[in-house]
């Protein structure tokens, strides 16, 4: 029977998630035993009721000796273990193995199997762990190692174009749900062994394999060493996200602006990796973390680096301008409509006051009816299938917007306003920045109100400070504007041509700097200098 | 030192000119045409002159007495009880010239942006926010300095080049048409508006290299005497002195000359944004300054406790001491420069005298 | 105002003094009490009829002032 639970027990620390109680631990370290027969039964015993523990039981070598496979299904490689596994086991048939000692597992090992990853293991906990992460655990009567055979394989999404990013032009695959396909992905663009990954367990149920891939001697070292100590302080009993570890790894728990960046396109990974950041991958997403963030590059989408580089910095500068309308539009609108009238000019006056006449509401209210109206129906048009999705938008921007104008609810430069301000917020490249934004517009709604320009100035200075005052992983969220740095400057709302930015950012790689060499700008052969 | 943060020689420029120029410009530009008539612009000239060699003494006692700034250093120097009464006029000093300063932007915000608001919302809202960044510390004072500061020069210097349709040079003229008494007697009135900067002195220990001590206090202050000069001079040259003299804000009535087409009216609504932002961060770091002053003469640990009290002081400061903007101008006019040129020349004078004579100094 | 300035000064002594209490921090407790009720009693003070130490600066320097400026 369960023991009641006393106020004493209730004070004492007792986390039942991350510490498996002492017996676990002990029944992990056990060695094996040499006899398949009872090896087979404490794995039985571990894996009671789990309907996709499976097992194969065979017979090899001249003196008949009894080795036993242990699997699961669905997350091995069925055609692996075939042709590859139990082909090999059976070519022994003519052999002749050693009976006692551990000659014959070296032997399969290093002489049988067809198998690239191999591996010698020796206790209950390391069998166990080898097959819940997809591969064979092989045991042989008489001897207590174990091998641990690769067949790592599950149906998984083949490799797409990313929902979340898409581009016009640029490559078009995006990261899986399959954490070696990702890293796969990464390596196949950095060819060079300075990128090093390096692995993690997360976890104590999903055991979710993390890994940190950087470029050596390009990345600081102690930005590389924070993300070890942040990542292993990480004690938790289920990673399923790399959100998860986002959450537990930021610097400012309670800010509204993402302190850590997150992609699901590989390019963007890998020049992030190039400039000296640091990439998490996670099992089970394709959402990558790279850390340090600063707060432009939320405001950066990968394209820019692929269209021609004026283009690109107009495009940015856009977004810039529209970044600023998202946050300020409404509350501006009405700050200025309601206590600043002489700073519009008189035939606009003479038109906003025209399309308000016979609404009822202040223009508080009626602009927050109509942000209240669209957050509803962005928010019901993401959930929904694609073709509800879009009969939503029509009844939303159709039916509200006009007959609400027409109804005289709201004002037609209200609703105007409100397009303009959406069409705005999904101006910026990053959904999780765009968030931050989305709230902090309802909060410069009412300083608009209340205090007119000065209120919002005044949020604005406070929104500045709160900017600045953020730092992910030592670099400063709003660098590199404050604290101030040209070089760095370079690829910020404009964005320089790449003979012209031969220097990596100075927050990321703090030593190996340079990244291409000098006079890399192209000029027509008769031009140029001998 | 309870404050951890480290600044760079530029953030330490930007720093002294946002707080020289949301000072110096506002009112006291009218105040200082009223006195110095057309010579003006001279005045602010020999301020400049007379403050830079100021500086030298500072960033000389910055070097002398390494890691230390002035409230320390005057313990240094006059041992634990004279130097604590000395010290602790330092960072009252900085109190006064916060409430000064929020009282003047109250003012300029009620008359420009809401009439009908009462004023005490307007002075609760700016100390509000001035201690919420001034409790951030210096990093961050800084930082946002660094985004206003050259916003603001760069609005000034476009300011006036917008104006000069409407200037005519021969308002200048005729130049010390009553000999060089307003002159004389102008450049200490700029001299100890220029003369806040003293906070350099606080900032020293904190950069990276202090030897620039000087350097960022000449750039500073050359930056806020262009400011002002250009301010005072388009005055002069686009009102003529007798309407400029009677103006609240020069500053503000010359960006209302500024026309667009007829279309965009009242750019000024602009210029006054950065002007606010920058007097609110000016504040900001002033209270920094009492914070940090107040907790290295009692000898505590950490500032951050004591920057709301701070404000709530010079709050209640600013309601009971200044019922009408007549006396807050009285004030400016004829006390604070009485004041500030006591504890920012002969404080600092003496301080330095003491250490010669006795022979102190820091040690490293 | 008074009232005002009273809730202000009990806002900011809890919201900074609880902290402070918590890690043993007496003499910062002490110093941020103090300037509290200094700026309490400034506002009393008024509210009484007191001179804010502004006034009093101005009465000892204004005549200086007027005799130097215009």
């Amino acid at each position: 029977m369960k023991p009641l639970r006393t106020r004493k027990t209730k004070k004492t620390p007792e986390p039942e998630i991350s510490q498996p109680s002492a017996s676990d631990i002990e029944q992990k370290n056990m060695p094996l035993c040499s006899s398949v027969a009872e090896n087979l039964i404490t794995f039985q015993g571990i894996y009671s009721n789990c309907a996709d523990f499976d097992y194969r039981e065979l017979i090899i070598g001249q003196d008949q000796i009894p080795v036993l496979l242990l699997f699961i299904d669905g997350i091995t490689d069925e055609q692996t273990i075939n042709q590859n596994v139990l082909k090999s086991l059976m070519n022994i048939q003519c052999s002749k193995l050693d009976v006692s000692g551990s000659n014959s597992i070296e032997m399969i090992k290093n002489v049988f199997m067809e198998i690239g990853s191999i591996k010698e293991i020796s206790t209950i906990g390391e069998v166990s762990e080898a097959i819940l992460t997809g591969n064979v655990g092989l045991l042989l009567e008489g001897t207590t190692k174990a091998l641990k055979i690769g067949t790592k394989g599950s149906e998984g999404r083949i490799v797409t174009e990313p929902v979340t990013e898409g581009v016009v032009r640029g490559p078009r695959e995006g990261f899986t749900e399959s954490l070696r396909t990702n890293t796969a992905l990464l390596r196949r663009k950095i060819k060079t062994p300075s990128l090093k990954m390096e692995k993690f367990v997360l976890g104590s149920c999903t055991m979710t394999e993390v890994n940190i891939a950087y470029l050596e001697g390009t990345v600081n070292p102690k930005v590389v060493a924070e993300v070890k100590k942040r990542i292993s302080r990480i004690n938790v009993d289920s990673v399923l996200e790399s959100s998860y570890i986002e959450e537990l790894i930021e610097d400012n728990s309670f800010s509204l602006f993402p302190q850590i960046e997150h992609s699901e396109r590989p390019d963007k990974i890998a020049s992030g990796i190039l400039q000296g950041q640091v990439a998490i991958f996670t099992d089970g997403t394709p959402f990558v973390l790279l850390v340090p963030t600063m707060v432009f590059q939320f405001l950066q989408s990968s394209e820019d680096y692929y269209d021609r580089f004026i283009y690109a910095s107009s495009i940015r500068l856009v977004r810039f301008i529209f970044l600023n309308f998202a946050l300020l539009l409404p509350g501006l609108y009405i700050a200025i409509t309601t206590f600043h009238q002489e700073l519009i000019p008189t035939p606009l006056l003479v038109s906003i006051t025209a399309a308000r006449e016979g609404v009822p509401f202040p223009t508080f209210v009626e602009v927050l009816i109509m942000e209240v109206t669209f957050e509803a129906l962005r928010e019901a048009g993401i959930r929904l299938p694609k073709s509800i999705g879009q009969a939503v938008s029509i009844v939303g921007g159709l039916v509200i917007g006009d007959a609400a104008v027409q109804a005289s609810i709201v004002s037609s430069v209200t609703v105007i306003v409100v397009a303009l301000t959406g069409i705005s917020s999904f101006c910026l490249p990053s959904y999780s920045f765009g968030l931050g934004i989305r709230v902090l517009r309802f909060s410069m709604i009412f300083l608009g109100s209340t205090l007119g320009l000065f209120g919002i100035l005044l949020g604005l200075l406070v929104m500045q400070a709160h900017l600045v005052s953020l730092r992910s992983f030592g670099v400063p969220y709003f660098a590199p504007i404050a604290p101030f740095n040209l070089k760095d400057a370079k690829d910020l709302v404009m964005r320089f041509p790449w003979w012209a930015m031969g220097e990596r950012p100075r927050l990321f790689a703090k030593t190996n700097r340079r990244r291409q060499k000098f006079f890399m700008k192209p000029a027509p052969p008769d031009e140029k200098k001998p | 030192m309870p404050e951890k943060g480290i600044i760079n020689t530029s953030q330490c420029i930007w720093l002294l000119f946002i707080v020289i120029a949301s000072i110096a410009s506002m009112q006291i530009p009218s105040i200082l045409i009223l006195q110095a008539g057309r010579d003006a612009w001279l005045s602010v000239l020999g301020a400049w002159f007379l403050d830079v060699m100021l500086a030298i003494v500072y960033a000389y006692m910055g070097i002398r007495f390494p890691g230390e700034n002035f409230v320390q250093y005057s313990i240094t120097i006059l041992g634990k009880y004279l130097g604590r009464m000395v010290g602790i006029l330092f960072p009252l000093f900085f109190l006064l010239v916060c409430t000064i300063v929020i009282k003047g932007l109250g003012q300029v915000i009620n008359t420009a942006f809401l009439p009908r608001t009462p004023i005490d919302v307007i002075l609760i809202s700016c100390f509000f926010v001035s201690a919420l960044i001034g409790r951030k510390g210096i990093e961050v004072i800084a930082r946002m300095t660094q985004i206003l500061g050259p916003l603001y020069f760069l609005s000034i210097v476009t300011l006036c080049f917008l104006v000069i349709p409407s200037a005519h040079i021969i308002r200048l003229k005729p130049q010390f048409d009553e000999g060089v008494a307003p002159f004389i007697i102008g450049t200490p009135l700029i001299l100890v508006f220029f003369g806040v900067c003293i906070l350099m002195a606080m900032y020293i220990p904190l950069t990276n290299r202090p030897e620039n001590g000087f350097l960022a206090k000449f750039s500073a202050v050359s930056m806020g005497a262009i400011v002002v000069g250009l301010i005072t001079t388009f005055s002069v040259v686009c009102f003529g002195i007798e309407d400029a003299q009677t103006m609240y804000s020069p500053g503000l009535q010359l960006s209302r000359l500024i026309h667009y087409s007829n279309y965009l009216e009242r750019v000024e609504m602009l210029f006054l944004l950065i002007l606010v932002g920058s007097s609110i961060v000016a504040s900001s770091s002033l209270l920094w300054a009492f914070g940090l002053g107040i907790a290295q003469l009692t000898g505590l640990k950490s500032y951050q406790p004591l920057i709301y009290p701070g404000a709530l002081i010079s709050l209640v400061l600013c309601i009971v001491s200044f019922p009408s903007s007549l006396q807050h101008s009285n004030f400016i006019h004829y006390t604070y420069p009485i004041v500030a040129i006591f504890v920012q020349t002969g404080l600092e004078l003496v301080l330095f005298a003491a250490a010669l004579i006795l022979h102190k100094r820091g040690t490293v | 105002m008074i009232l005002l300035i009273a809730l202000a000064t009990l806002v900011i002594g809890l919201a900074e003094g609880i902290p402070l209490g918590k890690q043993g921090q007496r003499k910062e407790l002490v110093a941020m009490s103090c300037l509290l009720g200094m700026a309490f009693l400034l506002a009393a003070g008024f509210r009484i009829g007191f001179p804010s130490p502004i006034t009093l600066l101005e009465q000892l320097f204004e005549p200086i002032g007027k005799a130097i400026f215009k």
